[in-house]
């Protein structure tokens, strides 16, 4: 066995200055779990201790970041992941799945009670263009009869929103009704949509008594 | 006056045996809000004797037109339920999804929020069916009106869903507001919450959303 006597000397040597474990295992080749043992005894000074502390704080802090890193990247992979897998089990819908899916979107966000027509209201632009489409295309409803009313808040530009939603769903400006402005509230306003919200709607009983019917057939199907 | 002043007093005018025209001249309301505000108050045969027969023809000619709005409408239901069939698993899913979309969280965790039991139990269904949820990651809470029955209530939410009665958590209760009422106190149950510890299911379903 060779003798590390020296070594052990001059990594005793270097731990009384204080040098942290790593610090020396840069100067003397030996195994880092030697330098404990040696040093195990070794006392140091406050000043040392509490320069060592900060040390290893430091590498805590930026171990932790690199954690959080390499785990939020893992995490956007697996979203990823997830949606390319998801983007197979999905055909271009037919019409008629386009129907079924309006009829639902219909049970969540429209209107349902008798003698107000048929009415959609959300603030999703996506949501309200597929209801547009659906409208039109599956329930056949003469595009000019479609109408839209916004509901606001008082410190809100009422034409530029209307604008942005006459772009969105293509109704023309002299479809829109009067806006309902909500009056400044307590202020406890939590969830500030920026474009207010829009319903759209058609004053057709006839329609929603069908579109009723398709909703209360499916449910009883799946039942 | 108030909204539901008004509807009270149109109702004590409509018992006393009053024409809709009357009241509507004395209150200032529309003779069809009258008719909905006060569609269920039943006159006496007295009643409708009074004024030479006035009322009785009214009434006849009234019932006359709803019997044939209820014919015509009777019609559109038959019609529209042939356009439906019963669905296939994927057009289940596509279903779900879309209601998903409609009422569920979209912001953060998996939930999902309504009033209506149908809606509720179709998408239970769902998610037990299409998404393969364990019953042991599904919790519930319930938003109710301060005056309900909450135990009940409970009971009654537990049976639509299928949730056992220990995986509800505590109940948000609504202070009683100024507003009155639209919707039937006695139809009115509450509205549900089931949520659902899955973040890979939401990532999921998130991703079929943005696939309609």
């Amino acid at each position: 066995m060779k003798p590390k006597i020296k070594l052990k000397n001059k990594v005793i040597q270097l731990r009384k200055k204080g040098l942290s474990y790593n610090e020396i295992l840069k100067q003397v080749p030996v195994a880092k779990s030697s330098i404990g043992l040696w040093c195990k005894n070794v006392k140091l000074n406050a000043q040392q201790r509490k320069k060592l502390l900060n040390k290893k704080l430091e590498g805590a802090r930026k171990g932790s970041i690199k954690i959080s890193q390499i785990k939020k990247e893992q995490k956007e992979k697996k979203i990823q992941r997830i949606k390319q897998e998801v983007n197979k089990e999905f055909q271009t819908p037919t019409s008629y799945e386009i129907k079924l899916i309006g009829a639902m979107l219909y049970w969540g966000e429209g209107s349902k009670s008798r003698g107000v027509g048929v009415n959609i209201s959300n603030s999703d632009p996506k949501l309200i263009k597929f209801m547009i489409y659906w409208l039109k295309e599956i329930c056949k409803v003469p595009p000019e009869k479609i109408k839209a009313r916004l509901n606001i808040h008082a410190d809100q530009n009422d034409n530029k929103i209307k604008k942005y939603w006459s772009n969105i769903t293509g109704i023309p400006l002299d479809s829109f009704g009067k806006s309902y402005i909500k009056p400044e509230g307590t202020g406890h306003r939590k969830n500030i949509l920026h474009n207010g919200v829009i319903r759209i709607g058609i004053g057709d009983e006839n329609l929603r008594h069908r579109i009723m019917t398709w909703i209360k057939t499916l449910h009883q199907y799946q039942l | 006056m108030k909204q539901w002043q008004l509807k009270r007093d149109a109702r004590n005018l409509r018992q006393q045996g009053l024409l809709y025209r009357e009241i509507a001249n004395k209150l200032g309301v529309n003779r069809t809000t009258l008719g909905k505000w006060c569609e269920d108050i039943k006159l006496t045969p007295k009643q409708i004797k009074s004024r030479g027969g006035r009322y009785a023809n009214v009434i006849k000619a009234a019932k006359a037109n709803h019997l044939k709005r209820q014919k015509e409408i009777q019609e559109i239901r038959k019609m529209a339920k042939k356009e439906i069939y019963p669905l296939t698993n994927y057009e289940f899913k596509l279903a779900g999804i879309a209601l998903y979309w409609a009422e569920g969280d979209k912001t953060q965790g998996l939930g999902f929020s309504n009033s209506d039991p149908e809606l509720i139990q179709f998408m239970m269904k769902w998610f037990r069916e299409i998404c393969k949820i364990s019953e042991k990651k599904m919790n519930a809470f319930l938003y109710l009106h301060t005056g309900l029955d909450e135990k009940k209530m409970k009971k009654y939410w537990s049976k639509i869903t299928n949730i056992p009665l220990n995986q509800f958590r505590k109940t948000i209760f609504k202070q009683e507001g100024s507003a009155s009422r639209k919707y039937n106190q006695d139809q009115y149950k509450g509205t549900i919450k089931v949520r659902i510890n899955d973040e890979n299911l939401r990532h999921i379903i998130l991703s079929w959303i943005e696939q309609l």
